[in-house]
């Protein structure tokens, strides 16, 4: 008898599955209004589990239904007063399969007798499910599960009369609480029928294999694409398509992008069509994954102490909230937090970044960064609270940030909308956790959203239905296409269920614990899909993502021998890339010389000519257009921090001793070099306590503290006294008309041997590989261009400095603390068997050299010049960032190339 | 010739051995021996000895492997109903075959309908198995998600390690130790991460001994190290000489003693001194004497020695000599490695806490490494009483376990793999079948570890279990020219003696099974770095073979990616159809770094990098004048907000204008989309379209921004990056698949492991290696223990650095004899012609580079390249020319075409009913907005109402009072009542229940009628719209129909409030009250009458709305409800 027909009379109808019922209310409608219909009742088609829960809450019961985060929570409960569940990795997960096993036992009438069960896990599962159950009926709770039996005592005892006239439809494999329900109803006097299956005899069956399964998933969408172009054409409604899949985790995005490119491109574009999907998913996506609704949990998941960088970023460039804000400003402010450095921040140290854009960042950036800091101060956090004052304060602190009231999209009003109810069902759970701190309500949020399902309800047909092959049973198509239809999959191979006993659950005829019972079970499930549309196609892909062969099902045998690459269609894609490569080789590029170098705002000194001996290519991307590297934060200490620390705290120690000779009649070294040190990390904020932490920060200091005072030992042995004359200096040198902005670390006057004065430009280094190659020219310029530069163009009058005679690098580095000295006095500064040398022979003749050499490198950054060595740039680590820019290919020096997986 | 029959006679009984699945056996199998097959033949002997099929267990290597070998055991299966085959092998598998099929047919398996039965599978899906059996035992607490990239859940717990530092106290020891390996790292934690991280992975090797207390750090290593390496020298050295060597030194008053000294440690420097006497610092036997040595010419003891000394060089392995004598030369003293120790004592704590932090970071994650699954599979296998009950039942299950490659599996499979077979007995009809190859023992970075292999073979047993050793020695794959050239070569040069101290193996040869047919091995020799010469020569071979057998394949094979780079080119140029597996990193590809430019830039406003390289793109394709002309002024902040500025600027030349212009166009148009947006995957994907993407790339380039965006969507959360980091991370990790087809096939030698080719050609070779720099910890896994060695300081002892030293060379050594065995799995893999690419350095030196993959190969080499004559020199390399990048661009008219089949689906309005019209309907409060309370308080308020009515109770509410409380009380607790409020919220419920009886228009509306309803869903079809509601309650009285929504909230208000309260209610719900009057009337054929009711009130108002008349409803019918 058809399903409508019964209801019409009245009658109830329940369905295997949620999904079986839906279609038939859709029938229901449809013949109604089919028939002339303007109004009916609703009919009485429902789900099994809904009618269970119907039926049992008609009855006004006094004990309360757990919903599912309720019950897992109760669960966790348990385990967490259990001995056995301490240490474990995951007790959310062994939480879960509990709740599964306990499900199981339910459904497939499993006694749980703890004499069965033998291993410490059924043992400690038979204990927590004594404690659950005493839970239970402690705090009148009863769970989803346990609803038929209840119902069926009610039915015992009279008090629930259950409906006259029931018809069954869907169900293929019965389980057995459902066969005792059906059993108990006859026995009442129920006039129970069951509809009949969808076709009486198989559809016409089409085999495929496809070589891979990436083919698969375009066979099947050209599948698809062709049985609605088909309909289309003849004016016929759009046909209903089923696409069976096994896995859906492991198919939904590859299918998805399948079908997108083969069956409806204009999805994948802006534009008023967008929207129109035609294809609907059985299982709706966690709700936690929308967009708007992950923008939320991001924000409740910021606290005040360790915050990563990451997640900041997200709040802060999530479009969903703030919206009144450009992301230009957004996006400034995140930058500005990622140029401090680090990848961890406190609330506080947002507070002071938001500060520092109000004072110094744009318009538009100090307007978001007043609203954001406003928005950190938040309503008070409560230090614990009950789930439903929580939810309170979510909402409180929504708001406060924009989100969910500036003009949504249907969809995101509709995600909002199933927000509203999780917070609803997360209020539901003061029962089950109590008071709690942040975290554990950002977690217990998260999971209850990400156990509810979003699908937005749409306006228009999707035709195309992609569901797992259990949620399928029950319904029929007019296209049917399976999927992955391999012999890994079908039967299904014996999954273990951990907790209950073997034999026991092949005993109840649990799915997948007994092979036989799997065979069968697959056989029957095949015999039914192929009955569930007129045409149906199966597919086996010949192989796994992978690679691995892969065999298809047995179960079917008119499987074609060869397997079969082509999708059978053409996308909308492939029709462009097939009409050939629409692009041009342009002509020479060039740009014009620099004008005004102010007007173009470029900015830099010795970096320049550092990038232009790269390339010069390297010079105009990183000057002229202005490309810096994106600031990717480190933990812990870098490089340049710690360069920065010595070079300040240098600063300060000759900032006090200035001679020599001082420093050599200091006592206490290390205390004094450590006392300078702390000061540079308190007063300068470079490797702070507040930074980095007060344990980060005290290690730090005492490697500094070593390091300089290694370093001024050396200092103390060097042969020719001294006296420091400029600290970081800043000056400038003008090449080519181009102005460079020079910091000079440090100038000694220096008493030569022949008791003249002699002044050293010296540079503090860390690099252990360094030496006088560093200095050498060719015809693309000079290594380390800084020092050459102070000898021969940088005006150090300004500092007081009448000339120079020589440079120096300063080698402060562990265990390498070194001088590497250009000069026109000597080659060394600490002596060598008595000598320090005379230093180089013709010191005019060099000076004139690097000056050449640094006119023609700025000559070429002034005039332009676009030219790369790409052998350079590879081996320039600092450039990588480029790489695509300038087309570059996998590069052997690449470490990952060296690796052979 | 005779030998050769010999070897053939073994090989045939070793494979009928290896049939008999009443015994265990380990069987050597060689490349080409036919190992699979036989691992077929074994498997299907074991089903017909078994009960039930799962009793046969099949642990493979990769999954791969673990599918082929079903699918082989399958075929045999349904092989076994045809015909006996001709072939003698494939006559044996047939025959088997049916045993096994006699055998499913009599017990009644279906396993040829059902090969999920039939289990095979890797050691590591094993684990996740036995673990996912345990949640409890195995202390994983369930099926926990395998990350394949572990990098950033050990990075997590490095840093939460040394978040530490500041919750200790300055004095606590463990702080100290942290804080020295934090100086020893630089401070810098980010350059420890991948050093610990590395550790961690191996944490197999060293946390149970630590964690046990078993590791008392580097002396007893050391200790155990130096008497077995002393031990080495005295085997290698025959006692008759060592008595003189012994007596020339002291006489030399080079050694204390006159006898050769004891295997103690503390005679280590009296065994120093000996071998410092027979090794020269470069590490060869020394062959002459000196006078200041103590050994003045023409003294007896002098020529006694010198007479010592050749007889050394005489011995079967000078070689593997001088190395051991070296070692000893070399090794610290215990004592003198105080400093290092002490370091490796805090390494060890640290590393410790490190483990402990990892397992916070695997909870956090919500998700473990193989490793973890692994150790926590051995837990649930056995605790400290044994075996436990899981074991005990699997053990039941478990009868025959077959495990290949053998050779690789790492310490911590073996002792799953004892645990597994702990309760086995001799003669109990179980067995074990271990087949692996030493010789191609190339994992060990993998934490393989060929020892393992060599202790089965020298135990000739597995916990206990007797295993009869078999040696195979037939080659089915190559040509007999092929097989002897691998024999001879490799002879040479692979380790004479097993050693599992040092990982070497040695070489055992195969006999060729095929019949001569023309194969050949053929090195092609250059002089200095013979980039394109190499290349060329591969295209040439691959030419030659093609030419000879147009369908026969051809693979070439490097040790490392980056080696094959010019003869990919040189093969594409030549325009050769090739495939390549895992050789082109995604990342670096055009296409795909467009791609990641459009991504980038889309997700950060203030990315100048990204954003120049999306103007650049192709697709956009602004010139570098253009460009200037847009960050002119402007060389920082947001380039999107620079070209929006310049937009129209008289600078920019008509065609940048041009394409400014549609760019900004297409980005706006899809940001002003919201829902798309939102998310970074589709936007970007709808940009790459619009603006033209796919009109700049090929099919393959198409399939690699497919990959990538693909990747991108994993790592999305909600449309956002999860981590920007992680996800550029993985793109460095996904590798190009050009698919060419045709025959050519270009991998690394480790991923040809397991395949064949008819041609094989060898390249790179030559290429020499950098020495790598020391690594910061030296850790090297010794039979003796754990080694763990910190680099030295600058202030660091002698015995510390000889420490280091000895870690490093220990590593390096055991890299090199597996480097030999990568070459000999390569040369394998060739069926009929191995080409090899060789080259000398240019320099006057005629010998090739140090590091590279020839120089182990030379002394085997060095004869065949002083037969070729001259080798061909290597033009200089072409890539140092200086030219501006260029980058192709997209014409300027280009437009995206609207695509010609997209099937828009039509609106469902008259197809499809909505879906509030299929949707199950309940009661309840319909304002989604309003605060939980009053939504629940309506709620019950609506379903006690119905309750009562639907039952005719009207007036038995003070009967049903408490029971009623109990469960609205258990309602209101599970859809959100904050529990402060469940009671006064119930109480809510009943007294405004209460209120509409006790108010005059409540008990009219309550009144029992013959028609009425309660809480009825209602759906329709009006004006074209589907409808559908809950209509609160509905009664006829007398000839008309009324509607009444009930309207709960109030609470509190009174008189003008009150009534205001009510007139807003009146205005908000009037539409829908009227639509539901709509549906009422046309069900029920009756003019119908609105009203709202409040309770609150207790008073009834009517609904301002169009009220059905009764002239619309002619034929007015009552319908029974
Ligand atoms: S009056 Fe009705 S719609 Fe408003 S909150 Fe109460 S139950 Fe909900």
């Amino acid at each position: 008898m058809d399903s409508w027909k019964f209801a019409e009379g009245g009658g109830t109808v329940i369905a295997a599955t949620e999904r079986v019922a839906r279609e038939l209310r859709i029938a229901y409608a449809n013949e109604r209004r089919g028939n002339g219909k303007k109004a009916w009742l609703a009919p009485r088609i429902y789900s099994f589990r809904s009618w269970v829960r119907r039926s049992w809450e008609a009855s006004w019961p006094e004990r309360q239904l757990l919903h599912p985060a309720q019950e897992h929570a109760a669960w966790l409960y348990v385990l967490e007063k259990s001995g056995a569940a301490s240490g474990l990795l995951s007790r959310a997960s062994a939480a879960r399969q509990a709740r599964l096993a306990a499900a199981t036992a339910e459904r497939y009438c499993v006694a749980i007798e703890p004499g069965a069960f033998a291993t410490r896990d059924e043992l400690a599962f038979a204990e927590w499910h004594r404690t659950f159950e005493e839970l239970l009926v402690q705090r009148g709770w009863i769970t989803e599960e346990k609803l038929p039996r209840g119902l069926l005592q009610l039915l015992e005892s009279g008090v629930w009369i259950p409906e006259p006239q029931i018809l069954l439809a869907g169900f293929l494999d019965e389980t057995p609480i459902e066969r005792l329900m059906f059993d108990a109803l006859a026995r009442a006097g129920v006039l129970l029928e069951r509809a009949s299956m969808p076709l009486p005899s198989p559809g016409h069956i089409e085999a495929l294999r496809p070589g891979t399964r990436r083919v698969q998933f375009r066979q099947a969408a050209c599948r698809a694409r062709a049985a609605l172009e088909a309909a289309q054409a003849a004016g016929a409604a759009p046909p209903r398509i089923g696409i069976l899949v096994p896995d859906m985790a492991g198919s939904r995005d590859s299918l998805e992008s399948a079908l997108a490119e083969f069956v409806a491109p204009h999805t994948l574009t802006a534009g008023a069509l967008r929207g129109r999907v035609p294809w609907r998913f059985g299982q709706a996506a966690p709700l936690a994954r929308h967009p708007t609704v992950a923008a939320a949990l991001d924000m409740l998941s910021l606290d005040s102490y360790r915050n990563s960088l990451e997640l900041v970023s997200r709040i802060l460039l999530a479009p969903a909230t703030f919206c009144a804000h450009p992301n230009e400003a957004k996006s400034a402010l995140d930058l500005r937090i990622r140029k401090a450095g680090s990848p961890r921040l406190s609330r506080a140290a947002i507070q002071a970044h938001c500060r520092a854009e109000r004072e110094r960042g744009g318009q538009a950036g100090a307007a978001f960064a007043a609203q954001f800091a406003g928005w950190l101060e938040g309503p008070p956090e409560p230090e614990r609270a009950l789930p439903s004052a929580w939810a309170d304060w979510i909402e409180s602190i929504l708001k406060a940030a924009d989100w969910g009231r500036h003009d949504l999209t249907g969809e995101q009003s509709q995600a909002v909308d199933a927000w509203r109810e999780c917070l609803d069902a997360f209020r539901a759970m003061d029962g089950q956790l109590r008071e709690i701190d942040r975290s554990r309500m950002v977690a217990w949020l998260r999971e209850v959203v990400t156990g509810r399902g979003f699908q937005p309800s749409v306006d228009h047909v999707q035709p195309i239905s992609i569901l797992s092959n259990r949620d399928a049973t029950g319904l029929s198509f007019d296209e049917l296409i399976v999927l992955d239809m391999v012999g890994g999959n079908l039967p299904e191979p014996a999954k273990p269920v951990p907790f209950l006993p073997a034999d026991a659950l092949a005993r109840a005829g649990v799915p997948g614990t007994r092979p036989e019972e799997s065979l069968a079970r697959a056989q029957r499930w095949l015999d039914h899909v192929v009955r569930m549309a007129p045409a149906v196609t199966l597919m086996a892909p010949a192989r796994d993502d992978n690679g691995a062969v892969l065999q298809p099902t047995p179960l079917y045998t008119a499987w074609p021998s060869a397997p079969s690459e082509e999708s059978g269609c053409q996308s909308h894609l492939e029709g462009i890339v097939r009409r050939g490569q629409q692009t041009e080789q342009p002509p020479e590029e060039w740009v014009p010389p620099i004008a005004d170098a102010g007007a173009e705002d470029i900015r830099g000194g010795v970096s320049i000519l550092k990038a232009c001996r790269v390339s010069p290519w390297v010079g105009f991307a990183r000057h002229r257009l202005g490309l810096t590297p994106f600031p990717q934060p480190q933990e812990g200490m870098t490089a340049a921090l710690q360069g920065e620390l010595v070079h300040r705290s240098l600063e300060r120690i000759w900032g006090e001793l200035r001679t020599q000779e001082e420093l050599r009649r200091l006592p206490g070294l290390p205390d004094f070099v450590e006392a300078h040190v702390r000061a540079v990390q308190l007063t300068e904020g470079i490797g702070s306590p507040n930074g980095f932490g007060a344990g980060m920060a005290a290690v730090e200091r005492e490697r500094a503290v070593e390091l300089l005072v290694d370093w001024l030992e050396l200092e103390k042995r060097r042969a020719l006294p001294f006296e420091v004359v400029a600290c970081e200096g800043r000056t400038r040198a003008v090449l080519e008309g181009l102005a460079l902005d020079l910091r000079v670390d440090r100038v000694d006057k220096i008493l030569a041997a022949d008791g003249s004065n002699r002044y050293l430009v010296i540079d503090y280094k860390s690099l252990a590989r360094l030496d006088r190659a560093a200095w050498e020219c060719d015809d693309e310029g000079i290594d380390e261009p800084q020092l050459p530069l102070y000898a021969t163009f940088a005006d150090l009058r300004m500092l007081g400095i009448p000339r120079i005679d020589g440079i120096a690098f300063a080698k402060v580095c562990e265990g390498a603390t070194d001088f590497i000295l250009a000069s026109n006095f000597a080659d060394r500064l600490v002596a060598e068997g008595g000598t320090t040398g005379s230093g180089v022979a013709d010191w005019p003749a060099q000076v004139a050299q690097w000056a050449r050499s640094l006119t023609g490198t700025t000559r070429g950054f002034v005039g332009g010049d676009l030219r790369l060595n790409r052998r350079r740039f590879s081996r320039d680590r600092f450039s990588a960032d480029l790489d695509a820019l300038v087309r570059k290919r996998a590069s052997a020096a690449a470490a990952s190339s060296d690796d052979p997986f | 010739m005779d030998d050769a029959h010999d070897l053939e006679l073994a090989d045939s009984y070793a494979r009928q051995q290896a049939l008999q699945v009443d015994r265990s056996v380990l069987c050597a199998a060689p490349a080409g021996s036919g190992k699979t097959e036989l691992l077929v033949q074994r498997a299907l002997a074991c089903l017909a000895a078994s009960r039930n099929p799962e009793e046969t267990l099949l642990i493979t290597f990769t999954n791969k492997a673990a599918q082929e070998i079903r699918e082989r055991v399958m075929r045999a299966l349904s092989g076994a109903v045809g015909p006996k085959p001709e072939a003698e092998h494939a006559c044996t598998t047939w025959h088997l075959a049916r045993e096994a099929l006699r055998r499913d047919e009599e017990l009644g398996w279906g396993l040829r309908l059902n090969p999920g039965r039939l289990r095979a599978m890797t050691i590591d899906a094993l684990n996740a198995m036995l673990a996912g059996m345990a949640p409890v035992l195995s202390g994983m607490g369930g099926a926990l998600q395998v990350a394949e990239r572990p990098e950033p859940i050990y990075r997590d717990a490095v840093m939460s390690l040394f978040a530490e530092l500041d919750e200790l106290e300055d004095a606590d020891a463990f702080r100290v130790a942290l804080g020295a390996v934090l100086r020893f790292g630089r401070n810098r934690s980010e350059e420890l991460v991948p050093l610990l991280s590395q550790i961690l992975a191996k944490r197999e090797q060293w946390l149970p001994l630590v964690a046990r207390g078993e590791d008392t750090g580097i002396k007893p290593v050391l200790e155990a190290i130096i008497l077995s390496r002393l031990d080495a020298v005295s085997r290698s050295i025959p006692l008759r000489l060592q008595g003189r060597i012994a007596a020339a030194a002291a006489a030399a008053g080079r050694c204390a003693g006159t006898a050769w000294p004891d295997n103690t440690v503390a005679a280590l420097s009296e065994w120093q001194r000996l071998c410092g006497l027979l090794v020269t610092k470069q590490g060869d036997l020394r062959k002459r004497l000196q006078a200041p040595d103590g050994f003045p010419p023409k003294v007896a003891h002098t020529e006694d020695m010198k007479a010592c000394l050749l007889e050394l060089q005489a011995l079967a392995d000078p070689a593997g000599l001088a190395g051991a004598l070296t070692d000893v030369a070399e090794l610290p003293a215990p004592d003198d490695t105080v400093g290092a120790a002490a370091f490796a004592d805090q390494v060890r704590a640290v590393l410790f806490r490190l483990a402990g932090h990892l397992k916070l970071a695997f909870m956090r994650a919500g998700a473990v490494d193989f490793a973890e699954v692994a150790r926590r599979a051995l837990d649930a296998l056995s605790d400290d009483q044994g075996a436990t009950p899981l074991l005990q039942r699997l053990d039941y299950q478990v009868r025959h376990i077959l495990i290949d490659e053998s050779q690789d599996t790492s310490s911590a499979q073996m002792d799953l793999l004892a645990a597994l077979t702990s309760g086995w007995q001799p003669g109990d009809g179980r067995s074990l079948f271990i087949v692996g190859d030493k010789q191609q023992s190339i994992y060990g970075f993998r934490q393989a570890d060929v020892a393992g292999f060599l202790a089965l073979e020298r135990n000739a047993g597995f916990n206990g279990i007797p295993l009869k050793r078999l040696q195979l020695t037939r080659n089915f794959r190559s040509d007999p020219a092929v097989v002897g050239w691998c024999n001879d070569t490799f002879r040479k040069i692979f380790p004479i003696l097993d050693d599992p101290y040092t990982g070497s193996v040695r070489l055992s040869p195969s006999v060729p099974a095929r019949a001569a047919g023309g194969g050949a091995v053929e090195t092609h020799w250059f002089r200095g770095e013979p980039h394109q010469e190499e290349a060329a020569a591969a295209v040439r071979a691959i030419k030659e073979a093609l030419t000879h057998n147009p369908t026969g394949s051809i693979a070439v094979l490097a040790r490392y990616r980056s080696h094959v780079r010019e003869t990919l080119a040189a093969i594409a140029a030549a325009g050769l159809r090739y495939s390549c597996k895992d050789i082109d990193p995604l990342a670096s590809t055009p296409a795909v770094g467009d791609m990641v430019g459009l991504i980038r830039a889309l997700w950060h406003e203030q990315d100048r990098v990204a954003w120049a390289t999306l103007l650049r793109a192709p697709f956009v394709g602004l010139s570098y004048a253009d460009l200037l002309a847009v960050t002119k002024g402007r060389t920082s902040g947001s380039l999107l907000q620079a070209l929006r500025a310049r937009r129209g600027s008289a600078e920019i030349s008509a065609d940048g204008s041009c394409r400014i212009g549609r760019f900004l166009d297409v980005l706006d148009r899809a940001l002003s989309e919201r829902d798309l947006a939102q998310d970074l995957g589709r936007l970007a994907q709808a940009v790459w379209y619009e603006l033209g993407g796919p009109a700049c790339v090929t099919a393959g380039e198409a399939e690699d921004v497919r990959a990538t965006l693909r990747l991108l969507r994993e790592h999305l959360v909600g449309g956002r990056p999860d981590s920007m980091r992680e996800f550029m991370d993985a793109l460095h990790h996904l590798y190009a698949a050009p698919d060419g087809g045709g025959p050519v096939q270009v991998m690394t030698m480790h991923a040809a492991k397991g395949l064949e080719f008819d041609t094989v050609i060898l390249v790179g070779l030559w290429r020499g290696q950098r020495r790598p720099e020391p690594p910061l910890l030296a850790c090297r896994e010794t039979p003796q223990g754990t080694l763990i060695v910190p680099a030295p300081g600058p202030r660091a002892g002698e015995g510390h650095q000889r420490l280091f030293r000895l870690a490093n060379r220990l590593n390096r050594d055991a890299e090199r004899r597996e480097l030999l065995r990568l070459l000999y799995v390569a040369c394998t893999r060739a069926r009929h012609r191995l080409h090899l690419m060789c080259a000398v350095s240019g320099t006057d030196r005629e010998a090739p580079l140090a590091g590279s993959s020839l120089e182990l190969m030379w002394p085997a080499l060095a004869a065949d390249y002083a037969a070729a004559g001259a080798a061909r020199a290597s033009s200089a390399r072409l890539d140092s020319d200086l030219r501006c990048p260029v980058t192709p661009r997209l014409r300027v008219g280009w437009t995206y075409p609207a695509p010609q089949n997209s099937y828009v689906p039509p609106r469902s309005r008259i197809l499809l009913p909505a879906e509030l019209a299929v949707r199950e309907a309940g009661a309840g409060c319909d304002d989604r907005r309003a605060h939980v309370y009053e939504r629940l308080v309506g709620t019950g308020y609506h379903e006690t109402m119905a309750r009562l009515l639907d039952r005719g109770e009207q007036d038995q509410l003070p009967r049903l009072r408490e029971s009623l409380r109990s469960s609205l009380i258990a309602r209101m607790r599970m859809r959100g009542m904050p529990e402060p409020r469940v009671m006064s919220a119930a109480t809510r419920v009943l007294d405004l229940v209460d209120r509409t009886f006790a108010s005059r228009d409540g008990r009219w509306l309550a009144a029992r009628r013959a028609v009425s309803g309660n809480e009825t869903a209602v759906a329709g079809y009006l004006d074209g719209e589907w409808v559908a509601g809950v209509v609160d309650r509905f009664f006829v009285e007398p000839d008309r129909l009324w509607v009444i929504d009930y309207k709960s909230g109030g609470e509190g208000l009174t008189g003008p409030d009150l009534d205001r309260y009510m007139e807003a209610e009146r205005g908000r719900y009037a539409p829908q009250v009227a639509a539901y009057a709509r549906l009422m009337s046309e069900l029920h054929r009756l003019p119908v009458k609105a009203a709202f009711y409040f309770p609150e009130a207790g008073r009834m108002v009517p609904a301002d709305v169009p009220c059905p008349t009764s002239s619309e409803v002619q034929s007015a019918k009552p319908v029974e409800a």
